[in-house]
């Protein structure tokens, strides 16, 4: 299936996690928080197919 | 909306916030504050500085504490002059006094001048991050010391202090391992407390969010390729792969019966500042700086 994260569109297996998509991102997920739909979700959340997820950077400063 | 995968738990909003006041008071009931008390928070702009403001002042009103936040602006063009407006909005929202304290102003220096040719030439293996926290603790102490401070709370979280103490373990520092748990009040040093020094990064940021606390989310253009963020990379490989890691290398050092670092606290030659020895270390490294 489809989804959208930050704007980019990018292939995942149905039945994927927000963790399973950050790791075909290759993004750590202790290093992102997740919205869909302006609400926060967590990592083990079930996407469906057209998902549009933005990412919050954690780490930030110095 | 948040699953804390070491407990297998998920949260909701307000459940998440709970659990990170939860912390937070937990952490300060260690060192209650009373009427009596000034607390100098140090506040970058940063979500773990802005987050400790917003936690600080809630706890000041119920114990009517006075609060004064102080911003060191090391001078970093595009990073710290952005963070500092932020700082400026949400103390003037809140109502808490504020004050900046510069490299430029108290060191006739700052963290720019590093990148210039003359310097570089000079001090080839000089690194920003090194002089930057020399310097920066220098002048928090001695700004919350002239506010007339009974204690400095700074916003380490959970990631600082785990990745704070693998990296004295990858370098063999003992005595900097000791020196971390905070100090006590001796020789000119304000006492400092971390009530954020439990709660992981990732939750921190979440309350920010859930709260509404304004926060400046850049990073410094000088953190990139050094040893502390290719630790942080490990540590979190390492939380993801095996949830609770992190808390685990904070209770490891918290069993490890460190004693406090002995040893009198001097008057530094040269500046007057608390120094373990003659001369502190922020004036070793501005003598390098200086030098031709």
């Amino acid at each position: 299936m489809e989804i959208i994260l930050n704007g980019k569109k990018m292939e995942i297996l149905a039945g994927s996690t927000v963790s399973d998509a950050l790791t075909v991102a290759k993004i750590n997920p202790e290093t992102v928080l997740v919205k869909r739909n302006k609400t926060l979700i967590p990592h083990d959340e079930l996407l469906g197919d057209g998902d549009s997820l933005e990412l919050i950077n954690v780490i930030s400063g110095g | 909306m948040y699953f804390r995968a070491n407990e297998g738990s998920h949260y909701c909003g307000a459940c998440l916030s709970e659990q990170v006041e939860r912390s937070f008071s937990k952490e300060m009931s260690r060192t209650p504050l009373s009427k009596d008390d000034v607390v100098a928070v140090g506040v970058s702009g940063g979500k773990d500085s802005m987050v400790l403001l917003h936690l600080m002042n809630e706890l000041a009103k119920k114990t009517r504490a006075k609060l004064i936040a102080i911003t060191v602006d090391e001078g970093i063009e595009g990073y710290r002059d952005k963070s500092i407006d932020a700082v400026r909005n949400f103390v003037s929202k809140l109502s808490v006094e504020h004050r900046v304290v510069s490299f430029k102003n108290e060191l006739d220096f700052s963290i720019d001048d590093m990148s210039e040719k003359t310097f570089v030439e000079r001090h080839p293996s000089g690194k920003a991050c090194t002089y930057c926290g020399v310097f920066r603790r220098k002048l928090l102490n001695k700004a919350a010391r002239e506010a007339g401070a009974t204690k400095i709370a700074v916003g380490h979280n959970l990631d600082d202090e785990a990745q704070s103490v693998m990296m004295n373990v990858i370098r063999g520092d003992v005595i900097r391992m000791k020196r971390m748990g905070g100090h006590t009040k001796k020789g000119g040093l304000i006492p400092r407390i971390k009530p954020l020094k439990n709660v992981p990064e990732k939750e921190i940021v979440a309350y920010a969010l859930l709260n509404g606390i304004p926060y400046f989310d850049g990073e410094c253009p000088n953190s990139f390729n050094n040893v502390r963020r290719d630790v942080q990379t490990i540590v979190n490989d390492l939380e993801a792969k095996y949830p609770g890691t992190k808390s685990q290398i904070i209770k490891f050092y918290g069993k490890i019966r460190i004693e406090e670092v002995k040893g009198e606290i001097q008057s530094c030659i040269k500046c007057g500042e608390p120094s373990s020895s003659s001369t502190c270390k922020a004036c070793e490294l501005l003598g390098n700086v200086k030098s031709k």
